[in-house]
């Protein structure tokens, strides 16, 4: 009866839970405790990947550097922000970054959500303040109800706007690639891709798997535990004038010119390739490899091991054949997973 | 009217014989449910005892008499001033030797002396049986069966997973033990760490066990008992005789250096003790 005189209140519905579909092969991906993935978080996160409105003049969204059809790339070397100002870092691609222990080239955010908070006030990319970032969007004729439906409540904050963009970020999965079907017997590699899947794993030839890591299938070995492992210089400069690389945040000079490891899937459809998209192509690449690795004090053990007369300055010599090149070129695109690129939940909802 | 007043004492009688019924179904009511309480009660402990004792096992390592710290500078048996990156390691198949058969109480665990102390794992407890165990044994790497597990199968808490920053890509098996780091070959104190010390050992043929058969240990039902196990860092890299010249031979990823490898390992194996 009292019931009945009052208005009914209720609580609003609970968000729906989100199981992320992990392709056959690859570890199960860990959810922070205060932000599991849920259907109404990922589809705020997505929209707001897209929406123009957290850049200042209203022109980029975090897509305008993370194109899908650059597999979350954007083909430049350096993007442009919405003032004209150019960076001097390649924009990542957004990939398994649900994975990784550090996000950026130099490791400065160490969760998804932390580095959500960075790109809009930045003054070389979105350049809008928080609190006008907030403003907006509490004042959008929509958000307030999707911040509601996805966290029980219509107040913005830039907390819940990082969790969002994160939500949407962990469900942008790789891991379908010819050469994860290859691993699961569901194809076969051609000769020369096998050759260059053997020269991978080869330690005295191309040697990529000590940072490129098979056994994950992540490619990478950025979900390691000890960041003693996530880190390396590999001998792009052999003088550091100033603090690069993770060294940039350790302030340690040991770290100079150590970067993280970027996942190798996709990675024929991300060029240009290094932290400052230094080269074009992945041929570019493997000649860097090859011959162009420079030593200095910081170099990754792994390049010179079987190289022990090697002095800083000098470089190494891998002495691939073009044919070998040819192999490893042929391997590294059978890690290609264009799902990435066609599948509607990673496209834009406006 | 005496057959109303009769029938109204009739009635009056029959409720009292009503009332009197009800009261006794109630009473007995009661007393059924209080057995049943008892009989319940009594079913279940009034005061829980535990059924197994805990044991604790604890790594520690040292060098030149300090505790190891990654990042620390220490002084090699050669007199090589070097600093540790990385330094990790599996332990299997713990066992406990008791007049029954060996019960192994741990199946593996990666010993990781990183200084981030969200990864930093030296030490491990585990529930066991009490009773009084004449010794132990332990393996330093993992069993051929552990070796070929899929890392992928395994959450990121596990030892066995790809996060654990241990398998080996281009063999698919797992590496046991990992040292990285330096050693300032100048040693004139500009600190000049320029060459590495790289040992990963892994294989088959480098799983190599340790047994404490005579070391005896009292578990008790809710009580701890703690296991230390210490070691030398530097014995790594000596025996007797036997001394690793770190200056020339300084890397290892097992195929490529094999002897290294195994002198590692089998150093590594004898320079276990156990400690108070």
């Amino acid at each position: 009866m009292l019931n009945g005189c009052g208005k009914e209140i209720t609580d609003p519905p609970e968000p729906t839970p989100y199981t992320l579909a992990i392709p056959a092969g690859l570890p199960q991906m860990d959810q922070p405790a205060d932000n599991g993935l849920t259907v109404e978080g990922i589809a705020l996160g997505r929209r707001l990947f897209y929406d123009k409105i957290l850049s200042g003049n209203q022109t980029q969204s975090c897509a305008s550097c993370h194109k899908q059809e650059k597999a979350f790339a954007d083909g430049l070397r350096f993007s442009t922000g919405i003032d004209g100002i150019q960076g001097n870092r390649n924009a990542m691609a957004i990939i398994n970054l649900g994975y990784n222990r550090d996000l950026f080239w130099n490791g400065r955010s160490k969760t998804l959500e932390a580095q959500a908070l960075e790109p809009v006030p930045n003054p070389i990319e979105m350049h809008l303040s928080w609190p006008e970032a907030v403003t907006r969007l509490q004042g959008d004729a929509n958000y307030p109800a999707l911040f509601k439906k996805a966290f029980g409540t219509e107040t913005v904050d830039s907390t819940l706007v990082a969790k969002a963009l994160s939500q949407f970020m962990r469900t942008i999965v790789a891991g379908n690639s010819k050469f994860h079907k290859y691993l699961r017997n569901e194809t076969q590699l051609n000769q020369s891709e096998l050759n260059g899947y053997l020269l991978f794993r080869n330690e005295l030839k191309g040697d990529c798997q000590h940072c490129h890591e098979l056994g994950s299938k992540l490619l990478t070995d950025n979900h390691f535990l000890d960041i003693a492992q996530r880190f390396h210089n590999n001998g792009l400069d052999s003088i550091y004038p100033n603090f690069l690389g993770l060294a940039e945040v350790t302030l340690d000079p040991n770290d100079n010119g150590k970067f993280k490891t970027p996942t190798l899937l996709n990675i024929g459809m991300t060029a240009p390739y290094m932290h400052d998209g230094r080269f074009n192509t992945l041929q570019e690449v493997i000649e860097h490899y090859d011959h162009g690795v420079k030593v200095s004090p910081s170099l990754d053990f792994f390049m010179t091991k079987n190289y022990p007369d090697l002095q800083v300055g000098d470089r190494r010599e891998l002495g691939l054949t073009p044919q070998e090149k040819a192999d490893l070129l042929a391997f590294l695109l059978t890690l290609t997973d264009s799902t990435i690129i066609t599948n509607p939940a990673f496209s834009s909802p406006f | 009217m005496s057959y109303i007043i009769s029938f109204l004492n009739l009635i009056s009688l029959n409720l009292s014989i009503f009332k009197f019924k009800l009261m006794k179904l109630i009473v007995k009511g009661l007393l059924i449910a209080l057995a049943f309480s008892a009989l319940f009660q009594s079913c279940k402990p009034t005061d829980e005892q535990p059924k197994t004792g805990t044991l604790t096992v604890n790594f520690n390592a040292t060098a030149n008499g300090q505790p190891l710290v990654l990042g620390d500078k220490y002084t090699s048996v050669k007199g090589l001033p070097y600093k540790l990156t990385l330094f990790k390691f599996y332990i299997s198949n713990l066992r406990l030797y008791s007049a029954n058969e060996p019960d192994t109480i741990l199946d593996a665990d990666l010993i990781n002396f990183s200084t981030d102390a969200a990864i930093r794992h030296t030490s491990f407890s585990i529930n066991v049986e009490p009773g009084t165990y004449s010794g132990f044994s332990f393996g330093l790497g993992l069993d051929s069966m552990q070796n070929r597990y899929d890392p992928t199968s395994f959450p990121s808490t596990s030892p066995y997973s790809a996060s654990a920053g241990t398998h080996w890509g281009m063999f698919f098996m797992y590496r046991f033990m990992l040292i990285e780091g330096a050693i300032d070959t100048t040693d004139n104190g500009l600190e000049n760490y320029v060459l590495p010390v790289v040992i990963h050992t892994g294989f088959d043929s480098l799983y190599m066990t340790r047994d404490f058969t005579d070391h005896t240990m009292e578990i008790k039902a809710g009580q701890t008992t703690t296991l230390n196990i210490n070691f030398d860092f530097n014995k790594l890299f000596y025996s007797g005789n036997d001394t690793i010249n770190l200056l020339t031979n300084n890397i290892t990823h097992t195929s490529d250096n094999y002897p290294l490898a195994y002198w590692v390992t089998r150093n590594f194996k004898n320079a276990f003790e156990v400690g108070n």
